[in-house]
């Protein structure tokens, strides 16, 4: 080819490729080069910038396949998002959620309403923002507070019903529970859930006053029958027939029953409203114990048990001793009544660290397995022991653990149907005035 | 000559049945309902003793401690007999110069008796 020629056929196979190289530089690669069979080097180039082209295409087709993929995934999560946060705004509780700093990121409307704080304001903020106070009206420290735990635990809380939230000069009570988040092991942030409980506190109010007011009401017709019927008995009205006076041993017996009866949920009612106040001083458990042995023997000889003390002389503690004696008496004359005659009740005495132990054990007829986690619930009883013994009010152990749990105590039991029960009473050896665990 | 006791009671079965067994007992009894009743027989009458209700019509049993200013009658002494209690009303009536607070629903007349002889051989 003449050069003329050959530079006319370099011009013409550039010219060619020029547009094609400009669109592609502008992300258009639809245009093919075109090739040829004259086998030169233009031929190679072209098929070589055809081959480019191809690949490019390719990838950019798998790249849009990506995208598409990315951006039905993005749908999904933005809709399981819409939908959560449709679910915890329709919850009809106030929610919060923080981050693992305790930077709140979600709140939703009834928590905005609750806390009257604009949501804009909110978010972004700690949790502090919002003021709480226990009942006292003392601030809960950060620690204490129900998100904190969850995000230093990672464990579930809930506050009880001793907090309360204090809103532009208002206080109301509120029940608080959090739980972490996590990805797997890793706490992410916590959510909490809070409700405001200021009518069922009132509810609860003034059922224990009812309560109250109505067992005052019972109490003195019946000491009223009380003191008739010992005129009777104690012979200030003459003397009786064996049968007339055993007649009125039972009337007498059984209103001293319904007056116990009517004492319990008394007692009940006081705890529920937290009039059952603490008298504490420091006495000796071995003494106290000792006495409650001491009166309960009489009790116990007559169904020819023995009862065996084990006490170390002037083991003290901080507690109210007429409610430590009413929970003794409770568990010793419980182990008098569900142990068979000629059985063995033992009860002992000890120190363990910051405790003090009293354990009262007998043989007798046990609980069942699965009866057992029932027993200290109101109005619960054992069905062996109601067979045994029908007039029981299922309230003594329920008021034995509250008054425990009151001196930041704890009872323990442990029993085998047929052979008998332990109980154990754990008293710190100095009361502390605030419940550190408790909210 | 017999000591006199006022029982201060509103519930009529009550006041009859300790009205009937501290006769027996031998101690000259009083009874009055109100708290303003109890003030004006005590200060007519200077009882030995006075069992005394917390829950009256007219007012608290801890009023009747006030207005007959028991510490300035050392004569009289005043055995509270309720079927309220709790450590507080305890301690203020203690503190207003009751000599012991009893719980109604756990004595028997023959027992608030004994507990009456007790208080009364300490004058």
């Amino acid at each position: 080819m003449a050069d003329q020629d050959y530079k006319e056929y370099v011009k013409q196979r550039i010219e060619t490729l020029v547009p094609i190289l400009a669109r592609s530089a502008v992300g258009d690669y639809s245009m093919d080069v075109p090739l040829d069979t004259n086998h030169d080097d233009f031929s190679e180039l072209f098929a070589g910038v055809q081959f480019m082209i191809e690949a490019i295409r390719d990838q950019l087709a798998e790249i849009d396949q990506r995208n598409a993929e990315l951006r039905a995934k993005i749908d999904e999560l933005e809709h399981d998002r819409a939908s959560d946060e449709a679910l915890l705004g329709s919850i009809g509780e106030a929610v919060v959620a923080v981050d693992e700093s305790g930077l709140i990121v979600f709140v939703n409307q009834e928590m905005v309403e609750m806390i009257k704080i604009p949501h804009e304001k909110i978010l972004g903020q700690h949790f502090d923002v919002f003021v709480v106070e226990d009942m006292a009206g003392r601030p809960v420290p950060r620690e204490r507070r129900a998100l904190e735990r969850a995000l230093s635990t990672g464990d579930h809380f809930s506050t009880g019903d001793e907090y309360y939230y204090v809103v532009s000069g208002e206080r109301f009570p509120v029940w608080v529970t959090a739980s972490p988040i996590k990805v797997g092991d890793k706490i992410t942030g916590a959510i909490s859930v809070s409700r405001n409980i200021t009518k069922e506190k009132e509810v609860d109010r003034m059922k224990s006053e009812l309560v109250y007011l109505a067992s005052h009401q019972l109490r003195t017709p019946a000491s009223a029958v009380k003191s008739s019927l010992s005129l009777l008995l104690d012979g200030y009205m003459g003397q009786l027939q064996p049968d007339q006076l055993a007649d009125l041993k039972t009337a007498y017996s059984e209103n001293d029953y319904e007056l116990r009866l009517i004492d319990d949920i008394l007692d009940v009612a006081r705890l529920d409203s937290k009039k059952l106040d603490l008298n504490i001083s420091r006495v000796s458990i071995s003494a106290l114990v000792d006495k409650v042995v001491d009166e309960e023997l009489p009790a116990a000889l007559e169904r020819k048990q023995s009862i065996q003390l084990k006490a170390p002389p002037r083991l003290m503690a901080e507690v109210d001793s007429d409610k430590i004696r009413m929970v003794l008496e409770n568990l010793v004359s419980n182990a008098i009544k569900y142990t068979p005659m000629g059985g063995k009740i033992r009860v002992a005495v000890s120190a363990k660290g910051n405790e003090i132990l009293i354990k009262v054990k007998d043989n007798g007829i046990g609980i069942a397995p699965d009866e057992l986690s029932n027993m200290f619930k109101r109005f619960s009883r054992a069905s062996n022991a109601i067979k045994i013994n029908m007039a029981g009010t299922g309230l003594g152990l329920y008021l034995a653990k509250s008054i425990v749990e009151m001196h930041h105590g704890m009872i323990e039991l442990s029993s085998k149907l047929g052979h008998g029960s332990v109980f154990t009473v754990r008293l710190p050896k100095k009361y502390k005035e605030v419940d550190e665990s408790n909210g | 000559m017999a000591k006199i006791v006022l029982v201060v009671e509103d519930y009529e079965a009550l006041q009859k049945t300790f009205e009937f067994a501290l006769t027996q007992e031998g101690y000259e009894v009083l009874v009055a309902s109100t708290c303003k009743d109890a003030v004006s027989i005590s200060k007519e009458h200077k009882p030995d003793l006075v069992v005394l209700d917390m829950l009256l019509p007219d007012a608290g049993g801890m009023e009747f401690l006030r207005q007959y200013e028991l510490k300035k009658h050392p004569e009289t002494k005043v055995i509270v007999f309720s079927n309220l209690s709790s450590p507080e009303l305890f301690k203020e009536a203690q503190e207003l110069g009751a000599s012991r607070y009893l719980v109604k629903s756990q004595f028997t007349p023959k027992e608030l008796s004994g507990v009456i002889a007790e208080v009364l051989k300490n004058k």
